[in-house]
């Protein structure tokens, strides 16, 4: 860790259970935090992915920290360190712990409250917005917008797994059907439960147009200049501007770093970010050209 | 560029295999030759082709026949997209 940051671990009440909270605070927390302190509380991905996602959350808070801003985290229940489960977690409580995390922030002395939705869970952000006061802006970081074609490939990794091998090929039909009868699936080590299936298959940024009331910005990593932000990202947020929200997209050329099984680290999103964020205080730094 | 040096320039990208495409030909082995494709290794990778061609993998075609090759690969692609 650098010579801002200072670690706070903790386990805070959730309405099912204790999670596990890590708060990244900036330099002489909480005598120093002012109105303007930005505090971002980090919404993490989807099972193997939230693992591979965890470094670059990291920089992104000792990038934060150098500032005089702070960083919060919150496993969902059933991930993580926090209690639970990951057959018990369900999506409609993730939305519940999400909201959870923000007012932990608030009880830290933080009055500048932004998210930072990770893939995934950018849809959980979405459903948490509205009942989040004062939001002051959301981040994105490459988001899923459509919670039944992230589900589809997350089962074709099953089906992927068993390629080469002397067994009966699955096909994401028959998993959907054995979650319809009320059974759990597994897939990369991951025991999805029908509910948690169901809530994230239902989860889609159209449910959501209406109710976001902040600035959004929003970036896309590509893995070279030849590669293109995905058409679906790009009506959405069409569709977002339409309803008058604020929307500053950015794209990065790096690896996708929540795909890679080795570390794998994209510093020119936390540059950016980190653009972002100063760019847009009222207080803060103005933007180099 | 050809069908199959965008497969390549595709399998570059989502494996991370930073140039190390730079030799791969036809006859390149995927499945079970780069220690790099597993099975999320092929799913981003399927996505990734099904975006940029916008076409659509069935289940059944993700097999090892299909992902054996840079070769095998490119033909099913072509297949799709003619």
């Amino acid at each position: 860790m650098g010579t801002y940051s200072r670690l706070d671990p903790a386990f805070i009440a959730g309405s099912k259970g204790s999670l596990f909270a890590l708060h990244h605070a900036p330099e002489h927390a909480p005598e120093k935090v002012s109105d303007s302190t930005e505090c971002i509380v980090a919404i993490p991905s989807f099972a193997e992915e939230m693992n591979r996602c965890r470094y670059m959350q990291t920089l992104l808070a000792q990038a934060l920290n150098k500032q005089g801003h702070a960083l919060v985290s919150v496993d969902p229940y059933g991930t993580g360190d926090s209690s639970g489960d990951f057959a018990e977690a369900s999506w409609d409580q993730w939305i519940q712990d999400t909201i959870d995390a923000t007012h932990y922030a608030k009880q830290l002395g933080y009055k500048k409250i932004s998210l930072l939705a990770v893939r995934l869970g950018a849809l959980l952000a979405m459903a948490a917005a509205p009942e989040i006061e004062n939001l002051h802006r959301m981040i994105f970081w490459q988001p899923v917008t459509n919670g039944k074609t992230f589900l589809n490939q997350f089962l074709r990794i099953k089906i992927a797994a068993s390629m080469g091998r002397d067994e009966k090929a699955e096909t994401t039909a028959h998993l959907e059907e054995l979650i319809k009868s009320g059974q759990n699936i597994e897939v990369t080590g991951y025991d999805v439960s029908p509910e948690l299936f169901s809530g994230i298959q239902a989860a889609h940024y159209s449910n959501h147009l209406d109710h976001l009331s902040c600035p959004l910005s929003w970036f896309t990593v590509l893995a070279s200049e030849e590669r293109k932000t995905p058409r679906g990202d790009l009506q959405a947020m069409e569709k977002w501007q339409e309803q008058g929200v604020e929307i500053n997209h950015q794209t990065v050329i790096g690896p996708a770093f929540w795909q890679a099984h080795e570390r794998t680290l994209t510093p020119e999103l936390i540059t950016a970010t980190m653009n972002d964020i100063t760019m847009n205080q009222p207080n803060g730094s103005t933007p180099h050209e | 560029m050809s069908l199959q040096q965008e497969t390549i320039q595709i399998i570059d990208d989502v494996l991370m295999l930073e140039g190390q495409v730079e030799h791969f030909n036809e006859d390149t082995g995927l499945l079970g030759s780069i220690p790099e494709f597993d099975s999320v290794a092929v799913v981003s990778l399927v996505t990734a082709l099904e975006e940029e061609f916008g076409c659509a993998f069935d289940d059944d075609e993700l097999n090892a026949d299909v992902f054996a090759t840079v070769g095998s690969l490119t033909k099913v692609l072509e297949q799709k997209l003619n």
